[in-house]
């Protein structure tokens, strides 16, 4: 079975996508597609998580059964639209950077419609919450911002667990799994990019109460930023605070 | 089928966040598209793309709920909408009270002046000689009576109508009340509360038609229509 690819490529890093091409992005993933594209740290498939069925075909696609996706925003309003966000998780927020990605767990924004405060985390297999990244990949966040939704953002990994930094071996292993699945209508779409150093995916950090009701830093996955760098992050004043407390 | 109503239609349809009544509701207006008059294909369509454009905005985090979703929020919130129905109420009652006093003496004068008019040529004739100076007088005197007759009983008829439209205020006013008590023992109800201001703003009784003829004569009124 064949399976048609468009691939744009992007120059350097930094680069973004013309409007003409970025429109064929966005046409794809309207129409519930996917694309691969680099993220932080690898590449990563995106698709808009808000068509049904999107989310559950890009697990299926990576082989990650009812594995939490994580979502990539376009800007910090756009962030804030979805979750709530205090002190604590704005430090965290605010310190993420290229050599520091952080994955931000955060409770479902109460101001949101109840509609898709039931069936957005329940559509990325969490409850309540979000993983969210504001990606210093600027074609993740163009990509994010054309639509003016949040886009998945599930790392491609090999069979070993290594994350894949190869376009070539990105589109193999993402048409393998959608040919797993039987799936030949689904647009697929790619961006090229030259290789991304990392030491690793993002750390998903983020706070849950204790039995004593007290907000506790939680670090669910250590990537490449260590849990010690994440406590340090945690604890220290941003220029944030000083502007909301003075 | 236009393909902007398949393409509106396919975004409400794949949509998490669009209810199980929307996504009927745009089926409905996508196939009402292709049916009728151009009129009625463009209604449809407009009503598809509103749709379309409400669910855009929930997906985009931007549609505001009427109350917060936390119950710690929406209990100022909906303390303020009873409190709100309470005082309206308290107002459209008084007004009420007074509209109905209004409206029965204006009934009693329209009564009282076509009595007049039927009562004083009758009285004349079997009290007195019939001259022209009397049957001038009383033609004067029936002839006012008929048009006070007449006035007041416009009048009657608008203070009937401005009571109706008050009892409707009270009826949705009632409404709104009953939908804030729901709202609070279940948040999932907001489009009950909508409804209810819906009802509150719009208005459901037509307006009279100034004085005809079927306003004194109903059947007489009713023939010449269908004549």
């Amino acid at each position: 079975m064949e399976r048609l690819v468009t691939i744009f490529n992007l120059a350097a890093r930094g680069d973004m996508l013309p409007p003409g091409e970025i429109h064929q992005i966005r046409r794809a993933l309207t129409a519930g597609g996917l694309c691969i594209l680099p993220s932080d740290t690898c590449y990563a498939l995106a698709g808009n998580p808000l068509i049904a069925g999107v989310p559950a075909l890009v697990n299926s696609v990576l082989d990650r059964h009812e594995e939490k996706i994580s979502l990539s925003f376009g800007s910090q309003p756009m962030v804030e639209r979805y979750v709530d966000l205090g002190y604590r998780e704005h430090r965290l927020l605010d310190a993420a950077d290229k050599s520091t990605p952080i994955t931000l767990v955060a409770a479902v924004s109460t101001d949101l419609p109840d509609q898709v405060r039931r069936a957005l985390p329940a559509a990325l297999y969490t409850t309540g919450e979000l993983g969210i990244r504001l990606s210093q990949s600027w074609i993740e966040r163009q990509v994010s911002s054309e639509l003016d939704v949040p886009v998945t953002s599930a790392a491609i990994y090999y069979a070993d667990g290594q994350p894949v930094r190869s376009f070539d071996d990105a589109i193999t292993i993402v048409i393998s799994g959608l040919l797993r699945a039987q799936n030949d209508e689904t647009p697929l779409v790619a961006v090229r990019h030259p290789p991304v150093n990392s030491k690793g995916v993002s750390s998903v950090v983020g706070y849950k109460r204790d039995e004593d009701g007290r907000n506790v830093l939680v670090v669910f996955r250590e990537g490449a930023v260590e849990s010690r760098r994440v406590i340090e992050i945690a604890g220290k004043l941003s220029a944030r605070d000083v502007e909301d407390w003075t | 089928m236009t393909p902007d109503a398949s393409a509106l239609y396919q975004h409400i349809a794949r949509s998490i966040v669009a209810t199980p009544d929307e996504v009927a509701l745009a089926a409905q207006l996508r196939d009402n598209t292709t049916i009728g008059s151009a009129t009625a294909r463009e209604a449809a369509l407009s009503r598809l793309a509103a749709v379309d454009r409400s669910i855009s905005l929930r997906e985009q985090g931007r549609e505001v709920p009427l109350v917060p979703s936390d119950p710690e929020l929406a209990a100022p919130v909906l303390a303020g909408l009873e409190k709100f129905a309470s005082a309206v109420e308290a107002q459209v009652s008084s007004q009420l009270v007074g509209v109905s006093g209004g409206r029965k003496r204006w009934l009693h004068a329209s009564i009282g002046a076509a009595a007049v008019s039927f009562l004083a040529p009758v009285i004349t004739m079997l009290t007195s000689d019939v001259s022209s100076t009397r049957v001038a007088l009383v033609a004067m005197a029936v002839g006012s009576a008929v048009v006070g007759g007449i006035l007041c009983f416009r009048v009657f008829q608008s203070t009937d109508e401005t009571a109706r439209r008050l009892q409707e205020k009270q009826v949705s006013l009632s409404f709104l009340k009953s939908a804030v008590d729901l709202l609070e023992a279940a948040p999932t109800t907001q489009p009950v509360l909508e409804r209810s201001f819906d009802m509150f703003f719009k208005h459901y009784e037509g307006a009279h038609a100034p004085v005809s003829v079927s306003d004194l004569w109903p059947h007489l009124g009713s023939a010449t229509d269908k004549s």
